[in-house]
């Protein structure tokens, strides 16, 4: 039995109007369905063939309010806390560029960074009302343009082109990194323990992206995406039915760690050094720190060389602002990242599809995990290196990636209950 | 609530639902067919019923919706709630038409 032309643009006109893609063809296929039944239904009750079906359809009832409804059920859940430590961190963001652009006196700086937080803000909306999953077809890809990021990282590095580098304004590491991040979640979410070609390229294309940040001596970025694949292999392992082995999984994954840990600060001995040594850097920034105003801008002169560190790098951008704004805005800012991470925690308790709770733990560490190491490194606590903190980053696009790394976050939980997508996998391909 | 209980009894796809609802209520109860499905997708979007597609005699796929643990825990607090409304409604019903006998 087939349906006529004016159901078949009834269930267009449904389905057209629905704004959730992914349910579209099931709703469809659903309500062809429905519409047979019903004309079969009233042929039985000895109408004709036309006017059942006339009447099967009048019985659904208007289209528009149908799609209506569904868009009801499928409305995004905008996560207000997140967009509010999102808005604030852009925010902290704008004050660091004003006050620098203030020093500098460039128009092209100021321009360059609004450029970056307007490029960061349209990217973070349109991934926003993406959909998320999609990532999951294509993480080869993503896994592999992270490799060709990072090989061109290795290579400017290792041809001394730093100009290059430089004028990028961006860290190619911290591209390849949150790249092999949502490849590593797309990973471990496809992991099959009973599937041995599949553990291998699992096992393969992690070491592999290891072995690439190694080469591209950024040791602050490694330790990160180091303790992001612990979490995510934990995570992952304790969803597994693997009751016999799980005693011993988690900690041969601390150990292998440890060892890859430690086996970064003895090969590259200077880490070990500093670590015994702060550099005079480190100490200078150190006493600036502790000489700064609880409120207001700090007395101390600012000479040559730390003009040099703050208007160059933005590795002390969080002292820098500490001098210019007072302590009490250093305590914001470590308060604003506490809150995300307890936020980041909450998300992913209340998503409750795996590979979205792989992915707001991957990216959600990915930035308090450099926030902290950063903050750790100025406060002394530890000296292996230095790396941006997140958002607090002034001429350069980092911040896209940063920005970028929370919308998808956000997106993940507005479509927190929009699982019906999943089941979709099993959908028919009924020809409608 | 009725949704939940009419999924209770068995596995059914929605015209079947809308059927059963119809006969069950000697069609007391007539919503748009159509609005039944959001009302589905939402209850199943609470994790209270769950689906599955499947081919039936006709070869084409169906899909049947029935009802999680969460449902039933659901269903059974709800009845219990309805049984007290509706004792608490007939005794003071019942009270009203006894006084005008």
């Amino acid at each position: 039995m087939n349906i006529s032309k004016d159901s078949q643009e009834f269930l267009e006109n449904i389905c057209d109007n629905i704004k959730y893609s992914p349910i579209r063809e099931s709703v469809k296929n659903e309500l062809y369905e429905h519409i047979l039944e019903g004309k079969k239904n009233y042929i039985d009750m000895g109408v004709n063939n036309e006017e059942a079906e006339k009447l099967a359809l009048e019985d659904l009832g208007a289209p528009n309010e149908i799609s209506k409804s569904f868009n009801k059920v499928y409305k995004r859940k905008l996560d207000w806390k997140m967009l509010i430590i999102f808005i604030l961190l852009t925010l902290i963001n704008i004050l660091l560029v004003t006050s620098v652009a203030s020093e500098v006196g460039s128009k092209q700086y100021i321009y360059r960074n609004i450029a970056y937080i307007i490029i960061g803000f349209i990217i973070s909306i349109l991934l926003y009302f993406s959909n998320y999953k999609k990532m999951q077809k294509i993480y080869i890809g993503i896994w592999i343009l992270g490799v060709l990021i990072n090989i061109s990282n290795i290579y400017l590095y290792n041809n001394d082109k730093f100009d290059v580098l430089n004028n990028l304004h961006i860290n190619l590491n911290l591209i390849s990194t949150f790249l092999y991040i949502i490849s590593f979640s797309s990973f471990m979410n496809n992991l099959n323990i009973n599937d041995k070609k599949n553990l291998v390229i699992c096992t393969t294309f992690t070491a592999l992206s290891i072995l690439l940040i190694y080469l591209s001596n950024d040791s602050m970025l490694l330790i990160t995406t180091l303790i992001i694949y612990m979490i995510l292999s934990i995570i992952k392992i304790s969803t597994l039915d693997i009751k016999k082995y799980k005693k011993f999984v988690i900690p041969i994954i601390l150990v292998i760690l440890t060892i890859t840990i430690l086996n970064v600060a003895f090969a590259k001995p200077h880490l070990l050094l500093r670590m015994l040594n702060p550099d005079l850097e480190l100490s200078y920034m150190q006493d600036r720190l502790n000489n700064s105003k609880i409120i207001g801008t700090s007395d101390m002169e600012k000479n040559i060389d730390t003009n040099y560190y703050y208007m160059n790098f933005s590795n002390y951008s969080f002292v820098y602002l500490i001098e210019q704004y007072g302590k009490i805005l250093g305590i914001f800012i470590v308060i604003v990242f506490t809150l995300l991470a307890i936020k980041i925690i909450f998300s992913y308790k209340a998503v409750k599809d795996g590979y979205g709770k792989l992915l707001i733990i991957g990216l959600g560490s990915f930035i308090f995990i450099q926030s902290i190491l950063n903050l750790f490194t100025i406060l002394g606590i530890i000296n292996i290196g230095i790396t941006n903190m997140p958002f607090i980053t002034h001429d350069s696009a980092n911040i896209i990636i940063y920005m970028i790394s929370i919308a998808l976050i956000l997106s993940i939980y507005g479509q927190k209950n929009f699982y019906e997508a999943d089941k979709l996998k099993y959908n028919c391909k009924q020809a409608v | 609530m009725i949704l939940l209980s009419l999924l209770g009894k068995k596995d059914m796809y929605g015209y079947q639902l809308i059927q059963e609802l119809k006969e069950l209520s000697q069609n007391y109860f007539s919503l748009k067919e159509g609005c039944l499905y959001p009302i589905l997708h939402s209850l199943e979007k609470d994790e209270l019923i769950s689906s599955y597609w499947e081919e039936s005699e006709s070869k084409r796929k169906k899909k049947y919706y029935y009802i999680t643990e969460n449902g039933k825990l659901l269903l059974k607090k709800e009845k219990q709630e309805w049984k007290k409304y509706s004792n608490c409604i007939n005794n003071i019903i019942g009270g009203v038409s006894f006084e005008h006998k």
